[in-house]
């Protein structure tokens, strides 16, 4: 074949729609069901960072160096040594090392740390004397969890949630390296393993707008969530 | 009644230690408006951080109504925070929230159901003015309306107390009047307890019946507003009273050493009066009875206070004859005006 020049991502009679459809829906599958649980777990983890820093009981002390420490290891993992690393951890858990349900174990490992420190980050931006007024009302810790710390740093928590949402993106892509299905494991196999370039624009370019869109919804909620300036 | 009793708050730093309160004794009667001023750092919002257990004291005790907030779990502290009203310097208002979802909030925390809790905050927005602005969120709001909005939040759950904490040191001095009578009426209508903390006399003056003056943690002057004003003891005191009034102290000390030089024999001689005396013709009376004195008149200045007002004077006084211009100033003396020689040579 004579796949070398530009013209050589042009060549669209040669690419397999349905099993693009399919990569494309197996990325979109894979990116919603992680980044379900990274906000689940991201800001579980934010809050505990949260809570337990600045206190002085040694309990506090320990849950704090503890989430802190597993967080910082996670974070520093690059990803793609971090799935084959989860290898076994993978098989135990959902039964297989292939596919996109078995990425889901390692996208949400390395994202959940990600996500909880900016969560931490976002609830430090609180002002301080909010809580302290809600405290002199009589209101409970799940009080100011609830009604203060998770409504009021909304608009900071979604965007924050975008930047994971599209980085979780590009760790599907690098999962499919290892034959976790979507549209990074159709680029690797029927593009680059098949010298076919047409797949591989193809399916950045789904890429491309799959991120787009996302960036644009997540800042159309941070728009319509913040009260701050009307 | 709240009482504090040889109540010190001490805080450990890393190799020292800091007494934020120190030894503080106060009383304050049911439906009082009680102002507490003093600098920043002096100690005052410590104090009354104690009061609803947010700052817990290193020693002393707290009542409110014979009752030890102190001695009490963690529970109950909350429920007793509800009928502790708190407003701030900076409103803290949730932004996420409108309006009515603001002053909703203290209902919700207690458990208040639905329906309940929006009439009787549909009922505070109108007490403190905002009627209409129901459903605007707090940045659409200027500092006064927020401060309203803050009150309103403040009174939801029917507290017998209302903590001012420097709640109009944000606002300029149109709007800080508006508030002080906001607060001084909902004192009246509510029979509420307000305590009072800041900075600025003119607040005290205006509002409040009862004054303690902080300084490095301690109460080092208190008592009736009135009588903190007319007789101000420690240096404080004073500069806080003197703030309040209009006098430019450096205008005045130059106008004063000049007719010292040119009037050798005169004397300055500042007057306080207050309640009725302020109506009386003291000067004229003065004139007519001694004919040889003459009078001028360096700065005068009146001021509204809670339960009346205080006017003050400072005149320089002389006469040929020392020993009339001696009598004049006794007859002063003797008026029961509050007579003081600033200067005389």
């Amino acid at each position: 074949m004579n796949n070398q020049g530009i013209q050589s991502y042009f060549q669209f009679k040669n690419v397999n729609w349905s099993s693009m459809q399919q990569a494309t829906w197996e990325t979109v599958w894979m990116t919603a069901i992680s980044m379900i649980i990274v906000i689940f777990v991201g800001i579980t983890l934010g809050l505990i960072l949260f809570e337990t820093s600045d206190k002085k009981g040694i309990g506090y002390k320990a849950i704090n160096w503890l989430v802190s420490f597993l967080v910082n290891v996670f974070r520093s993992i690059p990803f793609i040594i971090l799935i084959v690393l989860l290898l076994p951890f993978t098989q135990n858990l959902v039964g297989t090392i292939i596919g996109p349900k078995a990425a889901i174990p390692s996208l949400v490992i390395s994202a959940a740390p990600f996500y909880a420190r900016m969560v931490e980050a976002d609830f430090r931006e609180i002002d301080a004397g909010v809580i302290e007024a809600v405290k002199s009302m009589g209101g409970t810790s799940w009080d100011v969890i609830w009604k203060v710390l998770l409504p009021e740093s909304m608009p900071a928590l979604i965007a924050g949630g975008t930047v994971t949402a599209i980085s979780l993106i590009s760790y599907t892509a690098m999962a499919g390296a290892i034959g976790s299905g979507g549209l990074g494991y159709l680029a690797y196999l029927d593009g680059f393993q098949s010298n076919n370039n047409t797949v591989t624009l193809v399916a950045t370019v789904i890429i491309l707008l799959i991120v787009l869109i996302i960036q644009f919804v997540g800042d159309l909620l941070v728009k319509h969530v913040d009260k701050r300036a009307l | 009644m709240i009482e504090f009793k040889q109540v010190s708050k001490k805080y450990h730093l890393s190799n020292s230690e800091l007494t934020a309160v120190n030894n503080v004794n106060l009383k304050i009667d049911d439906g009082q408006i009680f102002g507490i001023i003093g600098y920043s750092g002096a100690g005052k919002s410590t104090l009354v951080r104690m009061l609803n257990g947010i700052e817990t004291p290193s020693s002393g005790e707290i009542l409110i109504n014979g009752k030890n907030i102190l001695k009490q779990n963690n529970h109950d502290l909350r429920e007793e925070r509800k009928k502790i009203g708190m407003i701030f310097q900076h409103f803290n208002l949730l932004w996420s929230r409108t309006i009515i979802q603001n002053v909703e909030l203290p209902l919700e925390i207690a458990g208040v159901k639905k329906e309940q809790r929006h009439q009787k905050a549909l009922n505070l927005v109108k007490l403190v003015g905002l009627e209409g602005r129901e459903n605007d969120y707090p940045s659409e709001l200027s500092g006064g309306q927020k401060q309203r909005v803050g009150i309103a939040r403040a009174l939801a759950n029917d507290p017998e107390i209302l903590i001012s904490d420097e709640a109009t040191s944000a606002l300029d001095p149109q709007t800080t009047d508006e508030i002080l009578d906001l607060l001084l009426d909902i004192n009246k209508k509510l029979n509420l307890t307000i305590l009072l903390i800041t900075h600025e006399m003119h607040a005290i003056r205006k509002v409040a019946e009862q004054v303690a003056v902080m300084e490095k943690g301690q109460v080092v002057e208190q008592g009736n507003v009135v009588n903190i004003f007319n007789n101000p003891q420690k240096e404080i005191t004073k500069r806080f009273v003197n703030e309040d009034s209009n006098v430019n102290a450096d205008d005045l000390n130059s106008t004063v050493n000049n007719l010292i030089k040119e009037y050798p024999n005169g004397i300055i001689v500042k007057l306080t009066f207050n309640g009725d005396k302020a109506q009386k013709p003291i000067i004229s009376q003065l004139l007519r009875k001694f004919n040889s004195v003459d009078i001028s008149i360096l700065e005068g200045s009146i001021h509204q206070i809670q339960g009346g007002s205080i006017g003050s004077l400072i005149i320089h006084l002389q006469s040929k004859n020392a020993e009339e211009q001696q009598a004049a100033l006794n007859y002063l003396k003797s008026l029961k005006i509050e007579t003081e020689v600033i200067s005389h040579e």
